[in-house]
């Protein structure tokens, strides 16, 4: 299937030096959910914003990302206003974090819905504001939109909001940590119901469990650049950094997590050799130096042997 | 009672208001001079006595209600719309835009305002709109930057953000989503400043450099009848009283405001 977005050596420099991505190439096609996993830091939100043009003034992007709708493709780095107005609630849904952040105090549930007819300059029609939170399992929508956010729990508010993201149909969603501010049985079922709801998902996402449950396939971000990416990555991980990551998450069965000793390496350093060689424990002399390829799904050659 | 100095605060200043309003149905023309009736004290004739020319003092006091409340009605309204606006432009105009501002705020704020009275008077006369004029240019300085301060940090607020997300352009985001708010704090902050308004508007006319004769004006009342204190006391007390309960009213109702509208500082100790 063709790739609705496809990344290719994108990197990104944050104005004090920090090189939060160092060459990133990833595809998404057309209806499917790819879910960001790795440590804080490992760049999975700066992707995000890079996409989505929210990087801080003065950050430095190069490489490309086209988001492709079949008809027309457009350029997200470095877009311009047409550009943006294209992307922005129209090839591109956004599911904030916070759902109770991410809504204005002073203006009903309703109105921040009806906001995304608004944003295109277009009356919503009656009804169609009702019969989006109604496709997304809000109840009652009648008489819900017309309450203020406080009076909603924060499930349903982020489903109010995936509702306002998916109302143009947008080629992808992009969601970064969309259930982090749930507690844990909400979030599976948001989650469900944001996959239900999009067409392709980017999805960042810090449960692992979760992302095993929606994703079809796991990328794994370490120090800015994908070290893994396929399917199944996290119930067979093969690169040294995913198997330390599945085995922090604690699962039944599995005895205690193990926790992954060190910290990421500082992002205004130069990397030479692999970013995880420090930490790893297959490490190899060559591994200090030499570059690691991503290839076959996973930047490892120690594994690949 | 929910909120009570509000609702006093509210009503004493409708009460005054229907007064001045109200006064030229019921009162002698306050201008009107009588030197059969110099200094008369309060009485049948005249509710509050008369002043040095025998003019109704009642009746002046409601015709200085108009000239002092109106004019700082007048400079409220300036210091909240320029506040608000330069605020505005300074948070979303970028670095240069922020820069020229900010600089001019901090020369308004640098300028004593007595000076610039003095200025503006000796420019084009002493007078109530001269006055309003000079007034209003330091007025809005401090609104200003407290517009700013709101309007910049709600910038990357999430719900900014999102809006933005919905593809709404930044400065239609933050015109929908931060200036209510925004405007309502900066509005009961320009409030509270408001009683400093009126004694410094009754001080400068005081000075003579606001209302001129024969207009009613609180201050220039106070300025005119300081030689026949002894003889007629009341001409110095009922503008004083004028004048503290004014600042009462909008004192209580700016404290009022803020409670209602900063859910964050309700902890903020009471005056």
């Amino acid at each position: 299937m063709a790739a609705v977005l496809s990344v290719r050596g994108l990197h990104v420099a944050y104005p004090d030096g920090t090189r939060a991505l160092r060459g990133i190439d990833l595809d998404l096609a057309d209806g499917e959910c790819l879910a960001l996993v790795g440590e804080s830091g490992s760049g999975k939100s700066t992707l995000m914003r890079a996409l989505l043009s929210l990087l801080p003034k003065g950050s430095r992007v190069t490489g490309s990302a086209v988001v492709d709708d079949g008809d027309e493709a457009v350029q997200a780095v470095g877009a311009g206003r047409a550009a943006l107005r294209r992307l922005r609630g129209g090839l591109l849904g956004h599911v904030a974090q916070d759902p109770h952040a991410a809504a204005d105090p002073l203006w009903g549930v309703g109105r921040h819905l009806r906001e995304a007819w608004r944003a295109r300059g277009i009356r919503p029609p009656a009804g169609a504001a009702e019969k989006r939170a109604e496709a997304v399992g809000i109840g009652d929508a009648k008489a819900r939109l017309r309450q203020y956010p406080h009076q909603w729990s924060g499930g349903m508010l982020q489903r109010a909001h995936i509702a306002g993201a998916g109302v143009h149909g947008p080629l992808i969603t992009l969601a970064d940590e969309p259930t982090s501010a749930l507690d844990a049985g909400l979030a599976a079922t948001t989650l469900a119901v944001l996959r239900e709801d999009a067409r392709a998902l980017l999805l960042v996402c810090h449960d692992l469990r979760h992302v095993a449950a929606v994703a079809d396939r796991v990328a794994v971000l370490y120090a800015g650049r994908v070290v893994e990416i396929g399917a199944g990555v996290l119930e067979r991980p093969r690169h040294p950094y995913t198997r330390a990551l599945v085995a922090a998450t604690p699962r039944p069965g599995h005895g205690l997590p193990v926790e992954l000793p060190g910290t990421p390496p500082d992002g205004r350093r130069e990397i030479t050799g692999c970013a995880f060689a420090p930490r790893c424990g297959v490490a190899e002399k060559a591994c200090r130096t030499e570059d690691p390829a991503l290839a076959e799904g996973v930047a490892c050659p120690v594994v690949r042997r | 009672m929910r909120n009570r100095s509000l609702h006093i605060g509210a009503w004493l200043l409708v009460a005054i208001a229907l007064t001045a309003v109200a006064a030229p149905l019921l009162l002698p023309d306050p201008d009107r001079v009588d030197y059969a009736a110099e200094l008369a004290a309060p009485g049948a004739g005249h509710l509050l006595g008369t002043d040095q020319l025998g003019r109704d003092l009642a009746a002046r006091l409601a015709s200085g209600a108009r000239t002092t409340l109106g004019s700082v009605g007048a400079v409220w309204l300036v210091s909240v719309a320029v506040g608000l606006f330069a605020g505005t432009v300074s948070a979303l105009a970028g670095r240069i835009g922020h820069e020229v501002v900010a600089r001019i705020v901090d020369v308004a704020l640098a300028l004593p305002q007595t000076v610039v009275a003095l200025a503006v008077a000796g420019a084009i006369g002493p007078g109530m709109w001269q006055l309003v004029l000079a007034m209003s240019a330091t007025a809005w300085a401090p609104t200003a930057r407290l517009a700013h301060t709101y309007v910049h940090a709600a910038r990357d607020r999430p719900d900014v953000t999102a809006a933005r997300m919905a593809g709404i352009g930044t400065v239609r985001a933050m015109a929908a989503h931060v200036l209510p708010a925004a405007s309502a704090r900066v509005v009961v902050l320009a409030t509270l400043g408001v009683g400093q308004l009126i004694l410094s508007l009754a001080a400068l006319s005081f000075l003579g450099l606001g209302a001129q004769p024969p207009t009613a004006e609180w201050g220039r009342m106070l300025a005119d009848s300081r030689h026949d204190v002894i003889a007629a006391p009341w001409l110095i007390i009922a503008p004083t009283a004028a004048v503290f309960l004014a600042v009462t009213s909008v004192s209580l109702i700016a404290d009022g405001a803020r409670e209602r509208v900063d859910l964050g500082s309700r902890t903020w100790p009471r005056f």
